[in-house]
């Protein structure tokens, strides 16, 4: 079976599918074109469509930036017991967490590229062809790290696909060293978008040694929360099968997630309240407003207790294995993150601004449209590779080999593990 | 009269627009000449020999080679690193009528820039340059503007940070700012 053929049984699978299915992407694509219409009205008038301003020179869409940094990451909480410990109802499910990253990846360097000023420079940012400022640039080092990790993905995603669509075992020399790699890969993405924020002397609210391993915490929450949800959707629609212990366990390394993301987030909020310097003033904007000042305060208490009625939801055994109070417990996790490492990351820091003025932020229906149209495209890579990947793994895809070539393709992926 | 038509109408083009608003960058004339910089000087100096339009070819071949351009990619980082709001970003294209634009320009000052990049205050180098003060030092009513050369430890500026009780802002983070304020007694 030739790549050829790989392709052709791809799309057949990719045609395939239900009213549901054919919704589904027919939403997708109708919020693409209407985001991609927003997007083209910000490219001929500027960026003055947003609500960004020189007080608030980053906002929504570097917040989803880095909200989605973190979903990216968390493949790895289903990479390493998979590929470390060998945990086997886990590895059957690591393909689908590495699906998510490479979407989650995409949806970043999208969100990057519509916050630029100059996109019709973006390939300065291309390392051997712009004028990279490598090394002093953080933002070089997070735009190379961000692409090595999707480099990465792809690879071993092709490889595992490509090999199991033969029917035979993937390349352990290739596959391991490569998932063993993306591991520090991980770390490090969102490790160098943490110090973006944290090397900024002149922003005290970023300007935090636990910023990164902050970052890191609500990762392991927010990515795994998506994968978690996604999962159970996978299982009702399509024929593959997920253990409930593998669904348990992550529930259970989330619940340990969350607890050291609540403790930082105390730490921080000690710091700045007890020592009340002036750099408190950002946190106060976030909690308690400024001078009338209070967009961001509901939101605030609506992060912490999303937080913490998920945590307690995931600590409790009982209610992390029962399936309403577990996907109960995934929204709020969800829910807690996006505010937390989103606006409730980037919006404080520049409000009041560095001389002291407020300028309250809300984000504009183009900056709405725009961020809609990127997670569109996220979700729909989601799904086509889905599509792909679960006749794979649960081998309807050589079967369907079989019929079409009238060769014994053996059994699918299944059969490694 | 051809060659005429021809420069007019390649002035007129997108793309020159464009090389015209960004400034080369010279750093690598400090650096061991290249091959590249060696070719492009040839092909410039064969650009008098044939004249004005050659220098238009050229600059087209540089926006194909994507080399002389200011890589400035409006990432706005500089704004979220400056602890001054110093620097400001053009969220739509400048939007003043040509009458009132400030006809005496220079190249790294006030000409009016592209929208979707940074820029902040040049010390209006187009009058500095020429020797005279900043327009904000000269319209003080009060005088209480100082600008002057800090190397030169015989100018105005020398003396009073000499003499007077001199401090900056926010001098704990260290970017030794040349913006200096002083008490007048």
């Amino acid at each position: 079976m030739g790549p050829m053929q790989f392709l052709r049984i791809s799309a057949q699978f990719l045609l395939r599918g239900g009213r549901t299915y054919w919704a589904w992407v027919g939403l997708l694509v109708a919020l693409m074109i209407w985001g991609g219409v927003a997007y083209l009205d910000q490219l001929r008038t500027g960026l003055i469509v947003t609500n960004m301003r020189d007080q608030v020179s980053w906002a929504f869409y570097i917040g989803n930036f880095t909200f989605l940094v973190g979903v990216a990451a968390a493949a790895v909480v289903l990479v390493i017991p998979a590929y470390i410990y060998q945990w086997k109802p886990i590895k059957e499910v690591a393909l689908l967490g590495e699906i998510l990253a490479i979407s989650a990846i995409v949806m970043c360097l999208l969100f990057v590229t519509v916050d630029m000023g100059r996109p019709d420079r973006f390939w300065h940012l291309i390392p051997g062809v712009g004028r990279m400022n490598f090394p002093s640039s953080v933002l070089a080092w997070d735009v190379l790290v961000l692409n090595l990790y999707l480099v990465l993905n792809v690879v071993i995603v092709v490889h595992l696909l490509y090999c199991g669509m033969q029917g035979r075992h993937y390349n352990q020399s290739l596959v391991v060293p490569l998932v063993l790699f993306s591991i520090p890969a991980a770390v490090g993405i969102h490790t160098v978008t943490a110090f973006i924020y944290a090397g900024l002397a002149a922003r005290p609210y970023w300007n935090s040694a636990i910023l990164a391993p902050r970052f890191l915490c609500s990762a392991f929450c927010s990515g795994p929360a998506i994968m978690l949800i996604l999962f159970q959707i996978l299982q009702r629609t399509t024929r593959i099968a997920i253990r409930d212990a593998a669904i348990w366990k992550i529930a259970e390394l989330m619940a340990y997630a969350m607890f050291l993301n609540l403790f930082l987030l105390g730490a921080e909020i000690f710091k700045e309240y007890y020592s009340a310097t002036e750099h408190l003033v950002h946190l106060q904007y976030l909690f308690a407003g400024v001078e009338g000042h209070r967009a961001l305060v509901p939101y605030a208490w609506a992060f912490v207790a999303c937080g913490t009625m998920a945590f307690l939801l995931f600590l409790i055994p009982a209610t992390r294995r029962n399936v309403v109070t577990l996907n109960l417990g995934c929204l709020l996790i969800y829910t807690s993150v996006y505010i937390e490492k989103g606006m409730g990351l980037v919006i404080p820091a520049f409000t009041p601004d560095t001389l002291g003025e407020i300028y309250e932020y809300t984000p504009t229906l183009h900056e709405l449209r725009i961020g809609n149209a990127i997670f569109a495209v996220g979700f729909l890579i989601f799904t086509l590779l889905c599509k792909i990947a679960i006749p794979i793994m649960t081998g309807e895809f050589a079967a369907a080999a079989t019929t079409t070539r009238g060769f014994a393709a053996p059994t699918g992926r299944k059969e490694e593990a | 009269m051809i060659r005429k038509k021809i420069a007019k109408y390649l002035a007129g083009r997108k793309y020159i627009i464009e090389i015209l608003e960004n400034p080369t960058d010279l750093s690598e004339f400090k650096e061991r000449p290249t091959t590249r910089l060696i070719t492009g000087l040839i092909l410039m100096g064969f650009s008098y020999v044939i004249g004005w339009p050659a220098v238009a070819a050229l600059s087209v071949l540089a926006v194909w080679c994507r080399e002389p351009l200011l890589a400035v990619i409006g990432c706005r980082c500089c704004m979220a690193a400056c602890p001054y709001g110093a620097r400001h970003f053009n969220w739509s294209a400048p939007g003043l009528p040509a009458e009132e634009l400030n006809p005496d320009m220079h190249v790294l000052g006030n000409r009016p820039r592209p929208r979707g990049v940074v820029e902040k205050c040049t010390f209006c180098i187009q009058r500095t340059r020429a020797g005279r003060y900043p327009a904000c030092v000269e319209i003080c009513p009060v005088g209480a503007r100082k600008f002057g050369n800090l190397l030169d430890p015989e100018s105005e500026i020398s003396r009073i940070l000499r003499e007077k009780r001199v401090f900056v802002l926010k001098a704990e983070l260290k970017t030794e700012p040349k913006f200096f304020y002083f008490f007048g007694v």
